[in-house]
């Protein structure tokens, strides 16, 4: 009898059984793994939808206290006006996605009617139903929330949960419209 | 021995005088034998079974394996989220263009004039091309990998966002100036 015999024996496990063992291993794992990777991608769609809640309310508190949106901050950094509100763990750049804080300036044109008197014009220069126009210009701000990620299927996972109405995907982005 | 009879080979070795005692060691022996050799018969077929139903378990397995892995059955895969419609996309891309023509009317209402370059409003979104027709008109094109749009200033840039036009709409009372 070999050594190498006498060592298997004496162990109690064959070749042959070290192979179904790892076939067995194999098949189980192949059967789980998808399972796995979708329980994985759940847990990072939740985490970013989290993350956007309490970044959307963060910043919604301070518009309700401040009547202004926090200033825009670049990607991964959080607006200095929401440091002492947002959570102290709380980060913007995370596994596999970035978020980003923005601030929409919107120009509102609106055509103001102007009464002949003040307009300086004499009854006379115009018809007396005649109504004069003039362009108002205001500024106004929307807030809004980035999401930065190649990982498409976030960005879908993202759109599909907070819908089309408010939501956008663009590419690697994936945009929220903060309402008021 | 319980009968005077051999159970082991090694009690053969006891010395048997008699005839007809030397005759029943000797049938004892033989039968002894008989039973070992049936018994190692078994033991190989048993063997031999037992091989066949591992070797047939494991080439099962790897073909199950093998099936998994390159013909990934539709019982087992996931479905990821479905991906945004041209029509999702599109109306995303309104909306940027919309906010990027924004910016271009902001800095020429506090500068009465518009931009040479886009970069000169603040941070581009990313994907646009701005040109400026002349002194009161402009252009944004607005790309991403399977759509591209165009807005022109002398367009309503509400008419132009479409469904969109409610979120920009809606009054904010903040950041007004």
């Amino acid at each position: 009898m070999t050594s190498s015999r006498k060592n298997r024996q004496r162990s109690g496990a064959s070749i042959g059984d070290m192979l179904v063992f790892l076939s067995i291993l194999t098949l189980g794992f192949a059967l789980v793994y998808p399972q796995l990777q979708q329980r994985a991608f759940e847990q990072q769609l939740q985490g970013a939808v989290s993350a956007v809640e309490t970044l959307r309310a963060a910043s919604s508190a301070f518009m309700n206290r401040t009547l202004e949106w926090p200033a825009p901050s670049p990607a991964g950094v959080a607006p200095s006006e929401l440091a002492s509100v947002l959570p102290p763990e709380f980060s913007l750049p995370r596994d596999g996605y970035t978020l980003a804080w923005n601030r929409w300036e919107i120009v509102d044109r609106t055509e103001v009617a102007v009464p002949p008197e003040t307009a300086q014009l004499s009854q006379g220069d115009l018809p007396r139903d005649s109504v004069l126009t003039r362009t108002e210009i205001a500024f106004r701000t929307r807030g809004g929330l980035t999401i930065y990620s190649g990982n498409s299927a976030l960005l879908a996972g993202l759109l599909g949960h907070f819908g089309t109405r408010l939501s956008f995907v663009r590419d690697t982005t994936w945009t929220l419209v903060v309402p008021r | 021995m319980t009968d005077g009879r051999p159970t082991r080979s090694g009690d053969f070795t006891s010395e048997v005088s008699d005839e007809s005692q030397r005759a029943r060691a000797v049938s004892d022996f033989l039968k002894d034998q008989n039973e070992r050799q049936q018994r190692a018969l078994k033991r190989k077929v048993r063997q031999r079974r037992f091989k066949k139903a591992r070797r047939i378990v494991v080439g099962a397995t790897w073909i199950g394996v093998a099936y998994i892995w390159v013909g990934t059955p539709g019982w087992l895969t996931v479905d990821p989220p479905p991906v945004p419609t041209v029509a999702d996309e599109s109306s995303a891309l309104r909306f940027n263009l919309y906010l990027q023509a924004q910016r271009v009317e902001a800095y020429r209402t506090e500068r009465g004039r518009l931009p040479y370059v886009l970069d000169e409003a603040g941070p581009r979104f990313r994907g646009m091309e701005y040109r400026r027709r002349d002194n009161r008109h402009y252009l944004i094109t607005g790309r991403t990998d399977r759509i591209e749009l165009q807005y022109y200033s002398r367009e309503s840039p509400l008419v132009f966002v479409g469904e969109a036009a409610s979120l920009a709409e809606s009054p904010s009372p903040g950041g007004g100036s």
